[in-house]
């Protein structure tokens, strides 16, 4: 399989930075057990620490092409190749004011995939100060939504207000 | 300035270090960064862009602190710049216009100037015209310079290249002009010491030094030179004459090495970056004679120094230096052993626009002690068998002793130019023949004019009222005895039994 396509299924499925730092280690461990006396099946057992979509794809890639001698020496090049893509991966930081759950994270991931770039990730951040919105960081871009901004904004432009509401 | 939040809210700009290489780091990010623009970590600490490259920008670091890996760099939106106004008179400063003396508080001026700017057209500048006096009777004599003249301080260590510099200054600040002393990566112990004598000869009203230590991160050292242009430029805006002395340029060429090598670019001779060249000239170049808008001519003189090794006047930087300045005074080693004080070599060194400024007996005077010296150093040989020697070679030798003489001055004196000029025409006219007495008399005439102002008009009507120096020269024979009288020397008449 060619591993720009390949490359292609498995970016639509990583949602967050921290999944493609797991498939690196997979895929590494993975290209370990060239030259070692593995079967197929303790092969695979590997991608099972991985996302099972993720896992699926993988697995199935390999039953179409199964090593041998003669061609694990092209397979090891497109597993580098697809590593390499994957650390190239852009991804959008996002800061948020909460942990969020899967089912958020999946519908981030799923709205920026759809409207920004399939192929890009999200770096989560976790910063409770920011009290709510969110800060993006992306291609050196920095936007800041957050409430933190908002209320210092609001405290600039009405300080005296405030004060005489608070006192 | 401001934090860094501030200005990463109002840019909206970030980037992350992705190394760091001693002065140099390499960010990701900040896709709107210019060159030479000033950028700030979230420690505070500041940078400059240095380059830009497709994914990263090459920061050079103001900080002796060292940036990580992953730390974040906001730009700021501005050019390296440096606070400019009377208010730094007196103080010595870094590039960035801070006090090096921390424990005092001045009022901060309110204007900033870039740093590094392009230097002006051809149109703002005019052709030097007057007369810069150094104080130093051999150069104002031999190497007579200009106002606006880049002229370059070439010796080896230990010549009394400092002690010209500081008799230059001495003599500009006295006649008012404002002098600026860029010290580019000198010890902390030298920077006391210039401090000390503005201090000490009450001229620290009129100088500003502006001085990086050896410890202070090179790109710092770098900017030295520039921000004493800066300053240098201002006050000439203001309508006064500035002269900028930069010690020195060997220095600065040094640390910009030291940067661009870091910075991974590619060495050229005696691995010197390509653009040393043009890193220097663009600095000289702002220095020159210039017509303000409002029609007055100010100048900005420069002096920059450069260090020569073992007398080799043939060095990359230095041959660079001698082209693209107007000239160059040489401190010979050889004179310097010998006793001359201060040692400048007149043959060797150049002055291509100082001569256009003098007078028309100052330029004969020069004309005069040129032709005289050149056959004074073809018949030195002779000196080795004075017995054989003819009366006109022996006078020759006399006379050129009693020059030299002339010539020699302490590293704390400025003399004023009419009095040279009156001193060297007694000379002339063999009114010395023994040079005990001679330094004696000097001595009471230099403590004499100084402190008498019947004295000074006296020789200021002398030179005004004489068109040549053979009318000069008769004048001074006519009335000698009055001339010395009023000069405080006691004349001793011989008669005849």
């Amino acid at each position: 399989m060619p591993q720009s396509a390949l490359f292609d299924q498995i970016a639509m499925k990583l949602r967050v930075k921290a999944d493609v730092s797991q498939v690196l280690v997979s895929l590494e461990e993975f290209t370990a057990t060239f030259f070692s006396a593995k079967t197929l099946q303790e092969q695979q057992q590997i991608f099972n620490k991985l996302p099972k979509e993720i896992a699926y794809i993988l697995t199935a890639t390999l039953a179409k092409e199964p090593i041998t001698p003669e061609n694990q020496i092209t397979i090891k090049r497109t597993i580098d190749e697809l590593a390499n893509a994957l650390r190239n991966c852009k991804n959008i930081q996002l800061t948020i004011a909460f942990q969020p759950d899967d089912a958020t994270i999946t519908l981030f991931s799923d709205w920026i995939k759809k409207n920004v770039k399939p192929d890009i990730l999200i770096d989560l951040q976790f910063d409770k100060s920011i009290v709510g919105g969110a800060l993006l960081i992306a291609g050196g871009i920095y936007k800041d939504y957050s409430v933190r901004k908002n209320l210092a904004t609001r405290f600039q432009i009405q300080r005296d207000e405030i004060l005489e509401l608070l006192t | 300035m401001k934090t860094f939040q501030q200005y990463l809210t109002a840019t909206e700009e970030i980037g992350f270090v992705e190394a760091c290489n001693q002065s140099i780091v390499y960010a990701s990010g900040l896709p709107n960064a210019t060159i030479q623009e000033i950028v700030i970590f979230e420690t505070g600490e500041q940078g400059v862009v240095l380059s830009l490259t497709r994914d990263q920008v090459e920061i050079v670091l103001f900080s002796k602190y060292s940036i990580k890996s992953g730390m974040r760099v906001t730009r700021t939106g501005i050019k390296q710049e440096i606070p400019v106004g009377f208010e730094l008179l007196g103080q010595s400063i870094n590039p960035f216009g801070q006090l090096l003396n921390t424990t005092k508080t001045i009022e901060q001026p309110k204007i900033s100037r870039p740093i590094d700017i392009s230097p002006s057209g051809i149109n703002t500048r005019k052709q030097i015209e007057q007369s810069f006096e150094t104080g130093v009777t051999i150069v104002d004599m031999l190497v007579p310079l200009g106002k606006g003249q880049r002229e370059l301080i070439i010796g080896d260590r230990k010549t009394g290249k400092t002690s010209f510099l500081y008799q230059t200054i001495l003599k500009q600040a006295s006649l008012g002009t404002i002098c600026i002393y860029a010290g580019i990566g000198k010890k902390k112990t030298d920077i006391k010491k210039i401090e000390g004598f503005f201090h000490k000869a009450g001229i620290d009203q009129n100088t500003i030094i502006i001085a990086t230590s050896a410890e202070d991160p090179a790109g710092v050292i770098y900017l030295t030179p520039y921000a004493a242009m800066t300053l240098a430029e201002y006050f000439r805006d203001e309508g006064h004459d500035v002269l900028v002395v930069m010690d020195d340029l060997f220095t600065h060429a040094k640390f910009y090495r030291e940067i661009m090598l870091i910075g991974r670019r590619f060495p050229g001779r005696n691995a010197y970056p390509a653009d040393i060249f043009y890193t220097h000239a663009r600095l000289l170049e702002r220095a020159g004679n210039f017509v303000l808008p409002n029609g007055s001519v100010h100048a900005i003189t420069c002096l920059p120094v450069v260090e020569s090794v073992e007398g080799d006047v043939a060095g990359f930087i230095q041959t660079n230096l001698m082209s693209m300045t107007d000239g160059h005074l040489y401190f010979d080693v050889d004179m310097f052993t010998k006793g001359n004080r201060p040692a400048v070599n007149p043959f060797i060194s150049v002055s291509r626009v100082g001569r256009q400024t003098q007078s028309p007996l100052r330029l004969t005077i020069n004309r005069e002690l040129i032709s005289f010296l050149t056959l004074h150093k073809k018949l030195e040989n002779f000196s080795h068998f004075s017995a054989e020697a003819g009366a006109g070679v022996k006078r020759t030798l006399a006379v050129a002793e009693r020059i030299f003489t002339f010539f020699n001055q302490s590293s704390q004196e400025a003399k004023n130019l009419d009095l040279q000029i009156i001193i060297f025409c007694l000379l002339w006219s063999d009114y010395w023949q023994d040079l005990t007495k001679m330094e004696k008399d000097i001595t009471i005439i230099n403590q004499t004019y100084k402190n008498s102002l019947s004295a000074q008009a006296l020789i200021k009507e002398l030179i005004n009222g004489a068109q040549s120096l053979n009318e000069l020269l008769l004048v001074i024979r006519k009335q000698q005895d009055k001339i010395l009288n009023a000069l405080g020397v006691q004349v001793v008449t011989v008669t005849n039994l």
